[in-house]
């Protein structure tokens, strides 16, 4: 893959990880084949079901609802989703009323335990800054449509805060099993620039 | 809208993806990634330090886009914001990463692409 606008060597980013990580791993402060498990970790094994399972979770045990907006680091560890970026998490409602929009204005905080790495998208400085100047434009590109007497509520994430929107529970799912609506909730829809998924 | 943006961004079509994203486009993100997070649980720095350098490099990045420049990736910020944290706390300087850089290139192309 030839890269024309590429500078000299030492401008060439795979070259400067490397130089990176040979010095970190000589001053024995990392292990390469940590580094290839940890990044197996966040490409197969952490992502949105993992958010799923405790949406769905609080959608059928009200206790558990109210555990997850009291204190929701400690709900979601019942699961055993914590680490890095899952400290002091806050779950934010949608209601017939409400609507919350999660966004990163300085960088691409994101809660990782429980959503994985975030989308391109989110990471984008468009995002950033029409998430908070004009969400309701945002929402429409993502085809969610509100009536204009729902409040959108724009949260926006920290280092010290990360937020999950615990979306409504679809019409017609009364009859479905906690598993079964799992399925309906998707990453988007826990970001807030979408509801979950109509069975 | 009824208002003109403040800025060229703000004015941009938001890109809606679906949610298969690839986490990382070439395996060098993919290290430099675990390098942060593995130093962070190391006690190197906290979480919120590395933000705060990281949200520079980030913010230098958005200025370019907004002036109509051509920025930084996402993981090259976090790579660019990863040196400079690293130089601060004195884990390592700018001249040991160019000598290293400088050794690496000399060896020849190590990283061949495969597609």
């Amino acid at each position: 893959m030839p890269k024309p606008h590429q500078g000299p060597a030492e401008s060439d980013p795979a070259i400067r990880v490397r130089a990176l990580e040979a010095i970190l791993t000589e001053k024995g402060l990392i292990d390469p084949k940590a580094l290839d498990a940890l990044v197996d970790t966040y490409e197969s094994k952490v992502g949105p079901r993992n958010g799923a399972k405790v949406v769905a979770r609080a959608w059928v045990d009200p206790a558990y609802k109210q555990r997850l907006l009291s204190d929701a680091t400690a709900a979601i560890k019942e699961f055993g989703f914590s680490g890095l970026q899952g400290e002091d998490m806050v779950v934010v409602e949608n209601t017939p009323d409400v609507h919350n929009l999660v966004v990163c204005t300085l960088c691409s905080c994101y809660p990782w335990p429980t959503l994985g790495l975030p989308p391109v998208w989110y990471k984008s400085a468009p995002y950033r800054a029409r998430a908070v100047s004009d969400p309701r434009g945002v929402l429409k590109e993502f085809g969610t449509e509100l009536p204009e007497t729902v409040e959108v509520r724009t949260w926006d994430t920290t280092a010290e805060l990360r937020y999950l929107v615990l979306p409504e529970r679809p019409p017609g799912t009364d009859d479905m099993t906690e598993d079964q609506l799992a399925e309906l909730v998707t990453r988007d829809s826990m970001i807030g620039v979408t509801k979950a998924k109509a069975p | 809208m009824d208002a003109t943006p403040a800025s060229p961004l703000l004015a941009k079509a938001l890109p809606v993806t679906v949610d298969a994203d690839v986490t990382f486009a070439e395996p060098w993100e993919a290290k430099a990634f675990a390098i942060i997070v593995k130093l962070a649980q190391a006690g190197c720095f906290t979480w919120g330090e590395w933000v705060e350098c990281f949200s520079q490099e980030v913010a230098a990045a958005t200025a370019v886009e907004a002036a109509g420049g051509r920025p930084k990736t996402y993981y090259e910020q976090w790579l660019s914001a990863a040196e400079t944290l690293l130089v601060d706390k004195g884990v390592t300087s700018r001249e040991q990463l160019l000598a290293r850089r400088l050794a690496i290139g000399a060896a020849g192309p190590m990283h061949v692409m495969k597609t």
